[in-house]
């Protein structure tokens, strides 16, 4: 602190180093808690995009594998496609499903998914379900569609989780 | 800017620091508002599920109680079903939110045609 009462000693004081102003405290304090909460807001807008993604992507593939199973055949893996073939007709009947082909599904993963398992629940009957990984997965999803299954209504459930 | 003689032109405008500052945290405190909407395809499962009850009553031509009955089965109580502009399946609630609608014509057992419209409520 300056306590002289010498003009020539005190503007020498004065001209160096910096010297601070309240309001310039203020505004300095103010910029960098802008300047906080703007990186704490950017961490968390690109949190909340990798898990809109990872939500998304598991989503997406659920939904496909259930699509398929209602619409197509496959021979090689009946998880993706157990419906009927007409022969007379030579083409699948779409959402008409054979009991027996769905019963044959293989295990299915693909790029971090894999299908944990598939329910067929027919009214007034108990839910059957068929097992296809013992892997466990905090992060799953059912997908359920309606179809015939050996011409018997039934709510199909597919559950997919994200591999960890 | 400067002119030929060195000195500033009477034209434009030059910010100073301070208004420098103010406007980058401004600009960055608005970047903070906006926060990125969640994406989600459940839309997507709602038609195909909705196309999948009138793929099956299709395949077999429904009465109104297997009608009410499949619609409660897979959409709950969110579920209106329409036949011939008629409401045979209502919905509870259906004042809010968005709905998704599915509409075919399914020849019955006279061989008539029915219209179907079915619609799904929801947030």
């Amino acid at each position: 602190m300056n306590t002289t009462n010498n003009p020539g000693k005190k503007k020498a004081l004065n001209s160096r180093g910096i010297i601070f102003s309240i309001d310039a405290v203020v505004a300095f304090t103010l910029m960098l808690l802008g300047m906080l909460v703007f990186a704490i807001t950017l961490a968390n807008y690109g949190n909340a995009i990798a898990q809109n993604t990872e939500d998304f992507f598991l989503e997406e593939k659920t939904l496909a594998v259930a699509d398929s199973l209602v619409k197509n055949n496959n021979p090689e893996n009946y998880l993706l496609g157990a419906c009927i073939v007409d022969a007379e007709k030579k083409r699948v009947r779409g959402s008409e499903l054979s009991g027996a082909l769905l019963a044959q599904a293989k295990p299915f993963a693909l790029e971090g998914f894999f299908v944990k398992s598939v329910s067929i629940a027919r009214a007034g009957k108990p839910k059957q379900q068929i097992n296809l990984s013992e892997k466990v997965s905090e992060k799953c999803l059912s997908a359920k569609r309606f179809a015939l299954v050996d011409n018997e209504k039934a709510i199909i459930e597919i559950e997919g989780c994200v591999d960890e | 800017m400067n002119n030929a003689d060195g000195e500033r032109s009477e034209r434009g405008f030059v910010f100073s620091l301070e208004a420098v500052v103010a406007l980058l945290l401004f600009g960055m405190l608005l970047l903070t508002t906006a926060q990125p909407k969640p994406v989600s395809i459940k839309e997507l499962l709602i038609l195909q599920q909705e196309n999948d009850l009138l793929k099956v009553w299709s395949a077999h031509y429904p009465s109104e109680g297997e009608i009410i009955a499949d619609t409660r089965l897979l959409f709950g109580g969110t579920a209106e079903v329409k036949v011939d502009g008629k409401v045979v399946a209502g919905a509870q609630g259906n004042g809010k939110g968005k709905a998704i609608s599915s509409e075919g014509i399914i020849i019955d057992d006279l061989l008539q045609e029915k219209k179907f419209l079915v619609t799904v409520y929801f947030d």
